[in-house]
């Protein structure tokens, strides 16, 4: 295996080298108040250098493997607790074929039901992901009806004398298993499987430090992308892409190219859940020259506009009004502290939260971030050429404010885009899947030992729930 | 001769020569990544006076602009990548990091 110049150099072990300039640990070190020690909590092992098998992404056989064994019996996000708020609200959750009712039966109950009829098996809900208000679940193909605890109501007088076989008490809605964390209701059709908590581990430690229960769903938008479901997901678990794919993220000299991004897997990639940090804007290290501060600043004004966690923000004044020692990160950490709630709780935000984006992945399928954006990525039915991508923005809400209405599902058309940034991530993804089928077999993928981690340990995981190793 | 704001570094360039690689020449810093693909775009600079004394932009250089259009003030009007424009003539320009090297 070829070793980087750094490597050679220093004989540091696969996986110990690093981009050159500051690392987020070092930018921890810097802040003026007190470091949550979620940020501190940074594990990295490297988990070899083995190519990728580039069938996980395009065989139809991974793809049906993955639902008999992986999404059959994992934890997996159905909705959120705000999108179902009063009793008799309900939101259907499609996976692959299957198809749930999540319920509100009571106002701290919520239900799952398998979407069939019990007598000819018709999906009894249709309105995918739409929330609505319904006394009743009613078949409408011969109008047999459910009560929204599951329990059934009524077969129609008209055809009941056809059913005398039928215990009406024993002919409930099949349940399955669902339960809650901060929010966020999950399910798991496997009858048997670990408690959730267990499955999530200490991420729900994290996050109390950025507590998603209080936040407001303020978008939420979904679109069919030409990928498999993991390759759109890995758009989002390396930053590296970022200098070539997004060169308006990076605005050159400041930064903000994912270079330096932290990558954290735990429990040796055997926890369910992952982080990376990209570094917030400061002197670029790929600079065959060291910049200053004072130049990097010029340069935002000059520019007139910078970018943090994602977007592009525009600066107004100019650099001769700042203080002596001002630095960019610093600029926009202040920045985002007048722009009102960010939800944290337990001491001050650091200027690392926010100006930096960080990013969480919970296995096998969303990314909850400490701010507001939220991803979650499902295979489109068994085809493996093509997945459902949904972008949210949670939102932290000023302390006592009213939460508004979660926001409705959004399909966007095949020519409706995210956004410029998502968009790039999305023409990009759809030409890695071409680009797969086109490999030279085998194909094997050669990962970064470092900046890649976080795709190793997805499809490290991944393998162990297709072979039932988990 | 090329003059660079706000530092007012000025060089000469030689014919077919980029306005990057004749400050680098001439002992000049320039922000650069891809170290002149065109790809990085970050010695991306902006023309003050002397437009016409560039070379036209090529479509290689047209695409690149394109693609970060929206970081650009005055919607990219007067920019141009310094990896790929060449001058023929007097032309003042603007590009933050540019210096003694």
């Amino acid at each position: 295996m070829a070793k980087t110049k750094q490597e050679m150099d220093s004989k540091l072990a696969p996986g110990e080298a690093r981009s050159r300039g500051k690392q987020i640990q070092d930018l921890l070190d810097e802040e003026t108040v007190e470091v949550p020690w979620q940020l501190r909590d940074a594990e990295y092992t490297y988990l070899g250098s083995e190519p990728l098998d580039r069938d996980h992404y395009i065989s139809q056989e991974w793809c049906d493997k993955e639902t008999e064994n992986l999404w059959s019996r994992v934890w997996q996000l159905a909705c959120f607790e705000q999108d179902i708020p009063e009793v008799g609200d309900h939101i259907v959750y499609d996976i692959v074929d299957w198809s749930f009712i999540l319920v509100r039966t009571e106002p701290d109950t919520i239900k799952a039901f398998y979407n069939s009829c019990l007598h000819r098996g018709r999906r009894l809900c249709t309105n995918e992901l739409e929330p609505a208000n319904k006394p009743e679940f009613r078949c409408p193909f011969h109008g047999i009806t459910w009560n929204v605890d599951g329990s059934l109501k009524a077969i129609p007088p008209s055809i009941e004398f056809d059913f005398p076989h039928v215990d009406k008490e024993e002919f409930g809605l099949p349940e399955v298993k669902c339960e809650r964390w901060d929010g966020f209701v999950f399910i798991n059709i496997d009858d048997d499987a670990e408690p959730l908590m267990d499955f999530l581990g200490d991420i729900t430690k994290h996050f109390e430090r950025w507590p998603f229960a209080n936040r407001w769903k303020a978008t939420h938008s979904a679109k069919i992308v030409d990928s498999n479901w993991k390759l759109a997901q890995e758009a989002f678990m390396e930053a590296f892409h970022v200098l070539a794919t997004h060169p308006q993220m990076s605005i050159g000299l400041l930064g903000g190219d994912g270079s330096n991004t932290e990558y954290n897997i735990y429990d040796n990639g055997d926890a369910n859940w992952s982080r990376m940090t990209m570094a917030p804007p400061m002197p670029n290290p790929n600079l065959p020259y060291e910049l200053t501060e004072q130049e990097l600043i010029e340069e935002m004004f000059f520019r007139g506009e910078s970018v943090s966690e994602m977007g592009v923000q525009k600066m107004a004044g100019s650099a001769e009004d700042l203080p002596e020692g001002m630095t960019t990160r610093k600029l926009l950490a202040d920045a985002a502290r007048k722009n009102g709630p960010n939800g944290f709780v337990g001491g001050e935000p650091t200027d690392v939260e926010l100006t930096s984006a960080i990013q969480y992945h919970i296995f096998p399928n969303i990314s909850p971030w400490p701010g507001p954006i939220f991803y979650r990525h499902r295979p489109y039915g068994r085809d493996p050429d093509k997945c459902i991508m949904e972008i949210m923005m949670m939102v932290s809400l000023p302390e006592g404010a009213e939460r508004p209405p979660a926001a409705k599902i959004n399909w966007l058309g095949p020519d409706e885009h995210f956004g410029n940034i998502f968009n790039q991530d999305v023409e990009n993804v759809a030409q890695v899947q071409r680009g797969l089928k086109a490999a030279k077999p085998p194909g094997g993928l050669t990962l970064g030992n470092y900046q890649d981690i976080k795709v190793r340990w997805h499809h490290r995981l991944l393998e162990k729930w297709v072979n039932r190793e988990i | 001769m090329i003059q660079v704001e706000p530092t007012g570094v000025s060089f000469e360039t030689k014919e077919d020569e980029t306005i990057m690689a004749a400050a680098i020449r001439n002992g000049y810093t320039w922000p650069t990544i891809c170290g002149g693909q065109g790809t990085c775009k970050t010695c991306v600079f902006l023309t003050l006076e002397g437009k016409g004394n560039l070379t036209e932009i090529e479509p290689w250089e047209a695409q690149a602009l394109e693609s970060i259009v929206d970081t650009l003030p005055n919607r990219g009007q007067g920019w141009r990548l310094a990896c790929q424009a060449k001058a023929i003539g007097d032309v003042r320009v603007k590009k933050i990091g540019v210096r003694q090297a």
